[in-house]
């Protein structure tokens, strides 16, 4: 995990304080230091911000009062007729503004607004006079603000409601209103501190891709071992039974975000399976996983050699298990994985599930839906590997193909979700934000180019990197990333045949990559120690005159996109 | 009763403030006054958590907030210990 401090700035028109100590002394990461707006001064604040040129590392957080920015829902709350339709208008204005600060800060928080649920509005006609009811105006207001802000690249709309929803009549305390104008309990304070903090760990790249469970008394109730899949509960009209289906749906639905499933379980694994695939209320099948290890061995072994199969690393799994016992082993063990306490009442399963709150992402790109069939392409991959004669024999069976496009609106997501995440193969481990790097790629005398790589078996997506830039007589390779799913395949020689060809355009002789070592960067070097360019100066530049031949691998079928706009490099 | 709901307050006061600035919930410790380290609104937020503490777990709704006795430098809120005693007198007072 991130153990940087990040810097946050909190604009806000009721008093904040106990919200700002609470984000700075909770305990997870990231560990925040808050600065507060003066009091009250939000417009202006924002406005200053939108002019600031000195903000663009900065994450802010916006929390308003709905009658405090919007003057005619304030007329609303003292009674008098507003056309909703003039409502609406000044919440676009506020949203206006907000954007444009936006535009000026690395990040912009915003919580939906919320009023005291002792504000009854018009009691029964409330939701039935739009143009005079307090809580459909709000509901629209709030819709609007999502309408206008969520597609807003780096602004997040955050979800006050639920947190009043949770916290209950304790989220507001009229009497800390009169006396310090504290609008919110720090009940709810709290919410907004662990909805916040997952936000800013998503949107730095640390969510959890990778759920290992237990099965027996996790994935259904009883020992299946015991019973046979027929003696499991699961399903039925059974209370217990439900709520396992609904914690297997929960699973599900993560899956379809991106998150990858593989169950750890102590069973014999034909009877497992065969639960798996036989029980008709079973709703993870074998086909939902992207592995499994069910034997009698250790847990922690197992997750081991899961993780490393599937070539991700500890800090991205989580493992749940119904046993106390098997929890504490992993977490002794593998300190780097999430093991979260888990209930004992399988009906608050999916509850603990939606609490972990790891799962939380940046952006949801194409890449992540396709997450888990592009695992199971890959075990699919691996077994014709250990069936071919050679190294060279299976990557001619493979029919790769790559096709080369530029930076794009469509792509810039993925390229910089790559950019941030990539250890392993990674020239020199750069990690900038989307409107960073579209701006260094702007920049003269640059080149960048995305590869998206798939084979017969499947399409991996777009999965390395490579950018350029020249001085001179002389190119550097800036970013050099390739996703760990596609390495030795053809890709990196690719790349580099590319950035041969570029330098022939450009004129230039000498090309250079210099690699900059991390903790986790050695098969980076592996790669370059190897790359057919000579190896200078400290040990760490390896150089290419660009008139000798670089061709790409004979078994890759290369195709390139044009700009979406014409004239870009 | 009193005492553990007061202490209570003092822990979830004690969530928003830096190590070296946390209450020591010792009877002695100064809340306001001389060597009283609360803020305005700290104070505020320890009375409010006291009000609904009390209000939770014995059942009685203090109106301590409009109390203006209760905030004097010489007042209730000197120490742990004069805080809690004000306390039970003012639940006992309000059964009677």
């Amino acid at each position: 995990m991130n153990s940087e401090t990040r810097s946050v700035y909190l604009i806000a028109d009721f008093t904040v304080s106990s919200f700002a100590a609470l984000l700075e002394r909770d305990p997870a990461p990231p560990h925040l230091t808050v600065r507060e707006a003066p009091y009250n001064q939000v417009e202006p604040e924002l406005l200053a911000l939108a002019h600031s040129t000195s903000s663009a590392n900065q994450i802010v957080f916006v929390w308003t009062r709905p009658d405090a920015v919007i003057a005619s829902f304030a007329k609303l709350l003292r009674g008098e007729t507003v056309d909703i339709a003039r409502v609406l208008e000044e919440v676009d204005a506020f949203c206006e503004i907000v954007a444009a600060a936006g535009l000026a800060c690395q990040s912009l928080f915003i919580p939906l607004w919320t009023l005291p649920a002792h504000v009854r509005g018009l009691g029964l006609l409330d939701l039935k006079l739009p143009d005079h009811g307090i809580w459909g105006a709000l509901a629209q207001m709030n819709g609007r603000m999502v309408e206008r802000l969520s597609q807003k690249r780096n602004i997040y709309p955050l979800n006050a409601p639920r947190w009043v929803q949770k916290v209950g009549e304790r989220s507001f305390n009229v009497k800390q209103w009169y006396l310090g104008k504290v609008l919110l309990s720090n009940e709810l304070f709290k919410e907004a501190v662990l909805d916040f903090k997952a936000g800013l760990s998503a949107l730095g790249g640390e969510t959890r891709k990778l759920v290992m469970m237990d099965l027996d008394n996790t994935l259904w109730g009883g020992i299946v071992g015991d019973t046979g899949w027929e003696g499991i509960t699961l399903g039925g009209h059974d209370a217990v039974g439900e709520a396992f289906v609904d914690f297997q749906r929960a699973l599900k639905a993560i899956r379809q975000r991106g998150i990858l499933l593989a169950v750890v379980s102590k069973n014999d694994e034909s009877i497992a399976m065969e639960a798996m695939t036989k029980h008709p209320e079973m709703v993870l099948r074998p086909g939902d996983l992207v592995g499994w290890r069910i034997n009698w061995g250790d847990k922690a072994q197992s997750i081991l050699e899961l993780v490393k199969e599937l070539n991700l690393g500890l800090q991205s799994t989580v493992f749940i298990d119904d046993s106390p016992f098997e929890r504490g082993r992993v977490r002794e063990a593998l300190p780097e994985v999430l093991v979260p306490d888990w209930p004992t009442n399988p009906m608050l399963y999916v509850k603990a599930l939606e609490d972990l709150r790891c799962f939380d992402a940046a952006s949801v790109t194409d890449e992540d839906r396709k997450r888990h069939s592009m695992y199971v392409a890959e075990r699919q991959r691996d077994t014709s590997m250990s069936q071919a004669t050679s190294p060279e024999d299976w990557l001619d069976t493979l029919e790769m193909k790559i096709n080369v496009e530029p930076l794009e609106p469509s792509n810039i997501s993925r390229v910089v979700q790559l950019l941030n995440k990539t250890n392993q193969m990674n020239l020199k481990t750069r990690r900038l934000t989307a409107d960073a790097f579209r701006e260094w790629c702007n920049g003269e005398n640059r080149f960048f180019r995305a590869f998206r790589v798939s084979d017969r078996f499947g399409d991996s997506g777009l999965t390395a990197l490579l950018s350029l830039e020249r001085s001179d007589a002389e190119a550097e390779i800036v970013d050099f990333v390739v996703s760990c799913r596609v390495f030795k395949r053809g890709v990196e020689e690719t790349m580099v045949a590319k950035a041969v060809e570029q330098c022939r355009g450009w004129g230039v002789e000498r090309l250079v990559a210099r690699y900059i070592p991390t903790a986790k960067n050695a098969p980076c070097l592996a790669f370059w120690e190897t790359s057919g360019f000579e190896r200078q100066g400290d040990g760490n530049a390896f150089v290419f005159d660009t008139a000798r031949p670089y061709e790409p691998p004979p078994h890759v079928a290369i195709m390139e996109t044009a700009s979406e706009n014409p004239g870009d490099t | 009763m009193v005492k553990n709901i007061v202490l209570s307050a003092i822990t979830a006061l004690n969530e928003e403030l830096p190590e070296g600035e946390r209450i020591d919930p010792s009877g002695t410790t100064r809340l306001i006054g001389p060597h009283g380290t609360l803020t305005s609104l700290q104070v505020v937020n320890l009375v409010i958590h006291v009000e609904e503490g009390i209000a939770e777990h014995i059942g009685t709704e203090l109106d301590l907030t409009v109390n203006e006795e209760l905030f004097d430098k010489d007042g209730p809120l000197q120490t742990v210990d004069t805080l809690i005693a004000y306390l039970t007198k003012a639940v006992a007072g309000h059964h009677e």
